[in-house]
């Protein structure tokens, strides 16, 4: 008896220090909302002394380590050549309270433990995790940052977001804007067919233009011994469908759906131009139909259902493959892996096959890689500086300088010699280095429409102007540089990608999971995963497709559908 | 000595073949990691690699070791470990010694409710987040204590040394006690000499646990302040490549920095491995106490 | 006669005065392990409440909603539930059980190896491959294995049989597994059993030498019942571990062939999105591991003390 009641007394202290401790901890902020929420009618402005603020204002951030991005001269996040040229040039002092590696995830965890933990959030942060920036949205944490973007984002950075309006519709909730997108540039994210060069020269064939073709090239790939070593040991076409079918950058599958029409695994307008889940289209089953068959006469890997991302890189670099789609970085990555040990080896970019009744699609990505969240409480003058700062980032799309960020960049991106301009890693003193992953959103600021102008000049080679050049001033490339072929062959990828523009499809469902998604997906996904991999490998005959169409409808499908297509409503205007 | 019978020479033969079959197949992944970590880029990433490094060189082991924070961490894991194998093998070891004794006559009361509130601790958790914040609240973040104290307590290791101790002869601890020695004076000077091998073990369990875990030093400490493993983890951790990384994807070498990573987080451990070997060595402890 | 029981009486009770007087010592010997346990476990234990929530990290343990039951609704209501606790269940208890025959097998080889560099080096080398992490060696049986291309299937074809796809059919996947886990870990656990080994003591072995016995027969009625205790030990405390198959290992060979027999319960809540923040289910799924841990473990308990004879606490 004296055991159980010791025991129960053990329970009961641990159980009152649990109390007291969860007491402090989650709910803080509530009680501040009120007092806070319209309390910023104070309408100071800032002092800007030739594009100086002063005096000078400070930002406080965390930030998320890039893994590729390197320092030199003992510098780092907290101090270095853009956060000094920062408070030189603008008064805008970038203070970095902590920063964390994002590649392991360690500062995703960092930023959901420092919400649970009800500690201050600093002004502002960048979040690239849709599930993280959902729930820091659902705090009430945040700033609804549309007034501010009004009132204090340049007309350059307004004319650029509102080319995309779409990147809004993540961080919207109850019709206000939780976040600010860092937008990318898209074009170059869709496939174009890549095919061995050196094995169609050596075989005698063109690239294919139809079905009918890329079959004959297929078949040619694998039984006519294209890299000469006397066995049968290469594969025709390559994709990654381990644990998807969209979405790896390198060996990316949607075109090949979409030669039959349709693209699995994504949300796109039907006919009815409402939103329909490509997977359960029935031109899906004509394309699984085809790949079995592909995979049966051996022009797919065997092993083809274990391969993502890495082991259609590794499979590349090991100049096995014959044909894939990737972005058009393929040759700088994979591709200069695959030279080093097959120096003749060459992919050339060319536009998708026509498909089965002129169908084409293929994905491309959404115009955003994160968002810039900003912090209910931060100061007027906080604020101000941050926009500030950021247009004084998109002034390159109006200037004719592309020198206008030597401020940082000299030295660090590039050097200026004689006149010249040197990218050269061995002659920048320390190395190169991309100063442009040290500004708070850690990448180049993003004017769709003119940096693709000035990309696609670029890639036919003509003269850019001065104001063309600039567009690429934030990324550090201040003059047209040809010094690398592998990136001139990405440049023409982008001029093949450009001209079949028509088959892009988009992710159009940008919302948070709806509730049926929470409780079904993974169910639907795994029948999905099961039903395509199993067709594949003819262990079920193709109209196993249509029993999958029935029961994911049953199974939660339809729901689905209808939820995408409230939200779909809720966000288009 | 008496003749060895031919059957048993046989088996030595082939048992001693088998195990060095054995050696071998535990051996070559790890010369084939080995040969990873110093092999060129794009060799690794052709899968080309096999026993031998194609395109020596030793980039993975200069990018690991370049950064000045290798030291730090390796000074806080080193910290870290020695704290924990000193506080873990005396917290475990005093607990087993007590829990030894059963719940009789010789025991504590409660025996069997404190035996239950381990074996719970064992099963339950409450998981990270508050965890984490009762580390902030007790002020120990970002200090070496977050690493050491919540893992003091092992249940497995303390069961396992618990029931070496049950199995020591009875005989010698009442010698002791007749001889008016106290508990403290049994534990220190029988039961501690007598057990070397199986806490030469859980030390090396210890060891290894607390070198190679990362997720403790990724959550409670800052960026200059954490452990090797966390360290390592992070420099090896493959960025999302996209446009704008690709060209430094294509230098970084992935898996040649993680068999290194690999490598230098296993290091210590492999040095120290053959001197705790000899208190496996069959007879030694019962022998020198047998007298 | 007569005196010597009466000396061993009063031997008795003097001991057991003695013991008696400074028993509270035994009370502070075990005090820091139960203050460390109170404040490092059962404090945070409070956390598993959010298993009968829905927890928001801004919202706290005290403010977020309280749901009852609905994380278990849902993990037991969902079609695939059964299918990948089976799974796991399985591919636990054949680890469990291989890994110890291994384990084991290996120390009492490695026992009778006389010559010590053999034995020595044989040791450090089968403690390798513990440190290697399934990442990598994910990326090396891929390899190996692969149907067409890999050192195993084209040493099957040398001796005339047809290749195996073993990541890509359900058995063998189970065999790889296995297979896989017992190669990895059986050398560092068999450190265990030569601990246990070490510490047998000489003098019998002796005695059954002079008897007349032979190897097999010292194996049998020395060694093998002083590895019984730790084997009892090592076993029972094992099955808290059964719904565990080995997230690492599982995630990094599967794929949507196997999944019929490969997939558990880790897979399963990771695709489910538990990297996706939800931490009332991802507590729930712990909890109800832990809960069957327990009974495993008390049961487990009171099996070895019905077979074995041996009470492991």
């Amino acid at each position: 008896m004296g055991k159980k009641r010791r025991l129960f007394t053990v329970s009961l202290a641990t159980l009152l220090l649990l109390t007291s401790l969860t007491a402090c901890s989650g709910g803080n902020g509530n009680n501040k909302e009120n007092e806070d929420g319209d309390g910023k009618a104070t309408e100071s402005k800032l002092n800007i002394v030739n594009g100086k603020i002063e005096p000078t204002v400070t930002i406080t951030m965390v930030r998320g380590e890039d893994p590729t991005a390197t320092f030199k001269n003992g510098e780092t996040y907290e101090n270095n050549v853009h956060t000094r040229w920062a408070e030189e040039t603008l008064g805008v002092k970038l203070e970095t309270l902590w920063s964390s590696p994002t590649a392991d995830t360690s500062y995703d965890t960092k930023l959901k433990l420092m919400l649970s933990s009800g500690e201050k959030l600093p002004d502002l942060f960048v979040s690239t995790q849709s599930n993280t920036t959902n729930m820091f949205i659902e705090s009430g944490k945040l700033l609804d940052v549309e007034e501010a973007f009004e009132k204090y984002a340049s007309d350059t950075w307004k004319a650029a977001m509102a080319e995309v309006p779409e990147a809004w519709h993540p961080f919207i909730k109850d019709g206000k804007k939780f976040a600010i997108p860092i937008l990318r540039p898209t074009m170059g994210t869709q496939s174009p067919l890549w095919i061995r060069q050196d094995w169609l020269d050596k075989l005698n064939l063109k690239a294919p233009t139809t079905l009918e073709e890329l079959e004959t090239v297929m078949d040619a790939f694998v039984n006519q011994d294209p890299d000469g070593n006397g066995k049968k040991d290469t594969v025709a076409l390559e994709f990654g469908m381990k644990d998807q079918f969209i979405g790896y950058p390198i060996g990316d599958a949607s075109w090949i759906f979409g030669l039959f029409g349709a693209i699995p695994d994504r949300w796109y307008p039907g006919e009815d131009g409402k939103l329909e889940f490509g997977s359960v289209r029935p031109e899906i089953k004509t394309a699984l139909a085809k790949i079995s068959e592909w995979k049966a006469k051996g022009y797919i890997a065997e092993d083809i259902a274990l391969h993502d991302f890495n082991k259609v890189t590794e499979n590349v670099a090991s100049g096995k493959v014959g044909m894939l789609g990737g972005e058009h970085w393929l040759m700088v990555y994979p591709g200069s892996l695959m030279l080093a040990t097959n120096p003749t080896a060459m992919y050339a970019p060319y536009p998708l096959p026509q498909g089965l009744d002129g169908n084409n699609m293929r994905t491309i990505a959404t115009p955003y890689t994160g968002s810039i969240l900003i912090n209910k409480d931060i100061s007027e003058e906080a604020l101000q500086a941050f926009f500030h700062y950021q247009n004084a980032l998109y002034e390159s799309y109006n200037s004719e300088d592309p020198f206008l960020f030597k401020g940082f960049q000299e030295g660090y991106d590039y050097l200026t010699k004689d006149g010249s301009v040197i990218y050269d890693q061995n002659q920048i003193p320390g190395g190169k280095t991309a100063t442009m992953k040290y500004t708070i959103s850690g990448a180049q600021t993003v004017y769709q429409s003119k940096l693709l102008e000035a990309s696609l000049k670029r890639a036919k080679e003509e003269e850019l102007t001065n104001q063309e050049l600039s567009a690429f001033a934030t990324s550090g490339i201040v003059s047209i540089d040809n010094s690398n072929p592998l990136e001139v062959i990405g440049n023409k990828a982008l001029l093949v990608i450009s001209t079949q523009s028509e088959f892009d499809v988009p992710e159009y469902f940008q919302g948070p999971a709806t509730s049926t998604m929470t409780s079904r997906n993974e169910l639907l996904k795994k029948m999905q995963m099961d039903t395509f991999t199993e067709i594949i490998y003819g262990k079920q005959n193709a109209d196993a497709f249509d029993s999958f169409v029935e029961k994911w409808k049953s199974s939660g499908g339809d729901d689905i559908t209808k939820e995408v297509n409230e939200w779909y409503d809720s966000v288009k205007q | 000595m008496q003749p060895i019978p031919v059957s048993e020479r046989w088996f030595h033969i082939v048992n001693n073949a088998f195990m060095l079959f054995l050696a071998a197949i535990c051996v070559l992944p790890l010369i084939h990691v080995v040969s990873i970590s110093l092999s060129s880029s794009p060799a690794v990433a052709s899968n080309s690699v096999t026993f031998w490094p194609i395109g020596l060189n030793f980039y993975s082991y200069e990018k690991a070791l370049e950064d000045d924070q290798l030291i730090r961490s390796v000074w806080i894991s080193v910290q870290r470990t020695a704290l924990s194998l000193g506080l873990g093998l005396l917290v475990n070891c005093l607990a087993a010694y007590v829990l030894s004794k059963g719940g009789g006559r010789d025991g504590i009361a409660g025996y069997k409710g404190i035996v239950g509130f381990f074996i719970v601790a064992m099963l339950f958790n409450g998981g990270m987040i508050p965890t984490y914040l009762l580390v902030t609240k007790l002020g120990l973040y970002n200090s070496i204590w977050a690493l050491v104290l919540p893992s003091v307590v092992n249940v497995f290791y303390l069961i396992l040394i618990m029931n070496f101790f049950k199995a020591l002869p009875k005989e010698l601890e009442e010698a002791a006690f007749m001889d008016g020695a106290n508990h403290w004076q049994v534990f220190y000077r029988l039961f501690l000499p007598l057990s070397l091998p199986v806490l030469a073990t859980v030390g090396l369990f210890l060891v290894v646990m607390e070198w190679n875990e990362w997720l403790m030093g990724q959550i409670y400490m800052k960026a200059d302040n954490v452990p090797l493993s966390t360290f390592l983890k992070s420099i090896i951790a493959v960025p999302v490549i996209d446009a704008s990384n690709a060209a430094d994807a294509a230098k970084m070498n992935n898996r040649s920095i993680s068999s290194a990573q690999i490598l230098i987080g296993a290091l210590p451990i492999l040095l120290m491995y053959p001197v705790l070997q000899r208190f496996f060595t069959k007879g030694i402890v019962i022998g020198a106490v047998k007298e | 006669m007569q005196t010597v029981i009466q000396q061993e009486t009063i031997k008795k009770k003097r001991e057991r005065i003695v013991r008696r007087r400074d028993s509270w010592h035994l009370y502070l010997m075990i005090l820091p392990a139960i203050v460390l346990t109170l404040l490092f476990v059962y404090v945070p234990m409070g956390g598993i409440v959010m298993a009968f929530q829905e927890y928001k990290p801004y919202l706290g343990i005290t403010g977020s909603k309280w749901v009852g039951l609905d994380q278990f609704v849902f993990l037991f209501e969902y079609p695939d539930s059964s299918q990948v606790i089976w799974n796991t269940l399985r591919i636990a208890v054949l680890k469990l059980f291989f890994g110890t025959i291994a384990t084991l097998t290996f120390a009492l080889l490695i026992n009778e190896v006389r010559k010590k560099w053999v034995r020595n080096s044989v040791q450090t080398f089968v403690f390798l491959p513990h440190f290697l992490s399934w990442v990598v060696l994910g990326g090396i049986f891929i390899e190996l294995l692969d149907p067409k291309n890999g050192l195993v299937n084209q040493l099957l074809g040398a001796l005339g049989f047809e290749s195996i796809f073993f990541l890509g059919d359900n058995n063998w996947f189970l065999v790889t597994v296995v297979g896989t886990e017992v190669w990895k870990e059986f050398g560092y656990g068999s450190i265990i059993f030569l601990a246990a080994l070490a510490g047998i003591n000489p003098a019998l072995y002796e005695a059954a030498q002079l008897d007349g016995a032979n190897k097999w027969k010292q194996m049998w009625h020395i060694t093998l019942p002083s590895l019984v205790p730790t084997i009892v030990v090592c076993l029972t405390l094992s099955l808290s571990q059964v719904l565990n198959a080995g997230f690492d290992q599982i995630f990094n060979l599967y794929n949507p062939l196997v999944y019929a027999k490969g997939d558990i319960i880790d897979t399963f809540v990771y695709r489910i999105g538990l990297i996706g923040g939800n931490y009332s289910f991802g507590t729930a799924i712990g909890l109800f591991k832990s809960v069957v841990g327990l009974i495993l473990i008390v049961g487990g308990y009171r099996l070895a003390y019905k077979v074995a004879g041996y009470k492991i606490f």
